[in-house]
């Protein structure tokens, strides 16, 4: 049969039916029409970034107006004692952080030291964590307080001490 | 489908990356095959172009949800033969008109048929002259290698329907091809040549 030759003949020629070519024009359309689509993308991700600086800016405000500026806080703030206590623990927390930068330079020296000072210095920390609870949960606020400042006078103290006793 | 189906899967990663020189490259590498495929479809250079242009878009915009599943040239295909279709369903009175102009139900002659000689450029031009629905099932079915199944879906047409348009397709051409040259090839080209 005619028409199963032709299919033969198709099938065995199948790569002469392509002749045609595209012209140029073509590929410059498509070209310009793509850079469109990527600028498009660009913007795209510059929104997504845009939002997600927004969504972060949003929420540390919140978080800061929520934990720094909630009534409790204020009320910190605004109590001179409190305030004092904050200026203590930020001396001494330097002093002490400054102190013990000295004596970590002799544990090589005296390597008993380092477990010595570190683990009085981490009790005392515990029991000022503690004395934070308290003051937290209100308990009698004065006694709490001065209990606070000794606590960091003891550690400056300690560092002082070892300090005065190695010399190194 | 073998290992070869995935040999453009840089080039197609890098256009993902949205390289222009990759798009370049993939386009160089398709666009002629898929050109034909469009001109087949279309019947006229200015719409295949059209077609092309719009595809190679669609393509590059959508070429994320390409997962090599099967290869970049048959989802690319794909593509090209549905935005052909769309456009031509936009046109849909045409396409049935057309269907109408021909009466290509007469039987076969079969007498003289050591005759005929088929050419590339023959079966193109009667190809050509073919009506709509007859041209698109005759080159889906040899030409872009869908089965009847595959066209029905594409087409939008029954399994059934398919078959007997190729059957007549077929036949429409042959007497095209006896019509116009008295049995001597429309084109002389003995590369092509049975």
């Amino acid at each position: 049969m005619e028409t199963d030759r032709l299919e033969e003949f198709v099938r065995n020629n199948r790569r002469g039916f392509d002749q045609l070519e595209p012209s140029q024009k073509v590929w410059e359309n498509i070209s310009a029409a793509s850079k469109k689509t990527k600028t498009r993308r660009l913007n795209v991700y510059l929104l997504r970034v845009a939002a997600v600086f927004i969504v972060v800016l949003v929420t540390s405000v919140m978080l800061y107006k929520s934990t720094i500026l909630s009534p409790g806080y204020s009320e910190i703030i605004d109590d001179p004692e409190m305030r004092e206590l904050m200026e203590a623990e930020t001396f001494y927390a330097q002093q002490v952080s400054g102190k013990l930068k000295e004596i970590r330079k002799c544990y090589s020296t005296f390597p008993e030291l380092k477990v010595e000072i570190e683990s009085d210095l981490t009790e005392l920390e515990f029991m000022y964590n503690e004395l934070k609870n308290d003051l937290r949960e209100n308990i009698s606020n004065k006694a709490v307080i001065e209990a606070m400042i000794d606590n960091n006078r003891k550690r400056l103290k300690l560092v002082d001490e070892v300090l005065d006793q190695i010399n190194c | 489908m073998g290992g070869t189906e995935h040999i453009h899967q840089r080039l197609i990663e890098a256009c993902k990356r949205g390289k222009d020189k990759a798009r370049f490259e993939l386009y160089q590498l398709y666009s002629r095959a898929m050109f034909n495929v469009c001109y087949r479809m279309m019947n006229n250079r200015e719409e295949a172009e059209d077609m092309l242009q719009e595809a190679f878009i669609q393509a590059f915009t959508k070429l994320d949800t390409f997962r090599y599943e099967s290869s970049f040239g048959a989802w690319l295909k794909r593509i090209v033969i549905n935005t052909c279709i769309n456009a031509k369903n936009k046109r849909k009175v045409e396409l049935t008109y057309s269907e109408e102009i021909f009466n290509y139900d007469q039987p076969e002659t079969g007498e003289d048929e050591e005759e005929l000689q088929f050419t590339v450029a023959g079966v193109t031009r009667a190809m050509e002259l073919l009506p709509e629905r007859g041209r698109m099932v005759f080159s889906l079915y040899l030409l872009e290698g869908y089965d009847h199944g595959e066209i029905a879906q594409i087409m939008n047409i029954t399994e059934s329907t398919s078959k007997s348009q190729f059957m007549r397709a077929k036949r429409h051409i042959v007497k095209i091809l006896k019509e116009n040259t008295g049995g001597i090839p429309l084109t002389k080209n003995k590369d092509y040549g049975n």
